[in-house]
């Protein structure tokens, strides 16, 4: 019996550690200094510069992965127009991602994508553009991006 | 053994409430940053002045000669490269009576200035009747002249004439 509950207690807890999953931010998506009346468009591709998300746990789980984007840029008063094209997302989740050539390319950021968590788990790059009005004030402008991870159970 | 059997059943609920707080979803949250630079202003500080004409007689001003060339001052972000249209016109207008003067322009009638030249010694001479493309100097300072040339007509009829120069300007990104 007390073999059973050593056993119980361990499955549950392997169960439970194994599930586990974590988002590490590598990366913000910065535009950098931006000329008003110019519109700016930082690329997936451009290390650095793109959003970069690592999210690790289970190899081979199935995640749903969903961003809530802003639509502007903001500081006190004032704002600039943030645009996200259903192209600006990209995933790689083989052990060594490349950023500059990711194994999924050209994802909608505004729909639910689902993909399999590799062996180092999954990494999202995401681009964006944004636009400054010819009379922008000067200064700097920021927003909040979301993301949202959660294992779907397949 | 009923004490084994009790913790064994703590354990499991303990278990089973882990699990699904381990599956449930996880946020990670970034920022998307951006710096504006200033803002470009131009002001247009001297007016092209041809003065009295004599009919049938061109009259020419320099680019150089200060007080009667067109003269427009810019100032932006330091060091940034700038597009400069010019929208000449090709007469200028009786301002009381319908009559007209022709009014041109050389492909060296306008120069500029990064702040480091002066209208007699610019950095750059510059065709009017195209885009250009400069960068302010360190200052964030950028001067612009204008020269032309007006061609009176024997019969022009008498009294003041006038038209708009426009220079357009904006930031390239660059």
């Amino acid at each position: 019996m007390r073999r059973l509950f050593i056993g119980v207690t361990l499955f549950f807890l392997i169960a439970a550690s194994s599930a586990a999953q974590t988002i590490t931010v590598n990366n913000n998506l910065v535009f950098g200094d931006m000329f008003p009346g110019v519109p700016n468009t930082i690329s997936k591709y451009t290390a650095g510069a793109a959003a970069e998300f690592h999210v690790s746990g289970t190899n081979g789980a199935e995640i749903s992965i969903q961003f809530t984007l802003p639509t502007k840029l903001t500081k006190i008063g004032v704002s600039i127009q943030l645009i996200f094209f259903d192209t600006d997302c990209a995933i790689d989740h083989r052990p060594n991602p490349d950023q500059s050539s990711p194994l999924f390319d050209n994802l909608d950021p505004w729909s639910t994508l689902l993909y399999r968590l590799g062996v180092q788990g999954l990494t999202i790059y995401l681009g964006g553009t944004a636009v400054p009005r010819i009379v922008q004030p000067p200064g700097a402008y920021t927003a909040d991006i979301t993301l949202t991870v959660a294992y779907t159970g397949a | 053994m009923k004490n084994i059997i009790t913790r064994a059943a703590v354990v499991l609920l303990l278990a089973v409430f882990m699990v699904p707080s381990a599956i449930s979803q996880e946020i990670g949250i970034i920022q998307a940053t951006a710096t504006v630079i200033s803002s470009l202003s131009i002001l247009g500080s001297n007016n092209l002045v041809f003065g009295s004409v004599t009919p049938g007689i061109n009259k020419i001003v320099p680019r150089t000669s200060a007080g009667f060339a067109g003269e427009w001052s810019i100032t932006g972000t330091s060091l940034s490269e700038l597009s400069l249209t010019l929208t000449l016109p090709t007469v200028l207008d009786h301002t009381s009576a319908a009559a007209t003067m022709p009014i041109s322009f050389s492909s060296t009638d306008a120069a500029i200035s990064d702040g480091t030249g002066s209208q007699s010694a610019p950095n750059a001479v510059v065709d009017p009747n195209g885009p250009s493309v400069f960068r302010l100097g360190a200052g964030g300072l950028m001067y612009v002249w204008l020269g032309g040339t007006v061609q009176p007509s024997i019969a022009q009829s008498g009294g003041d004439y006038a038209s708009n120069v426009t220079l357009t300007i904006a930031y390239t990104g660059n």
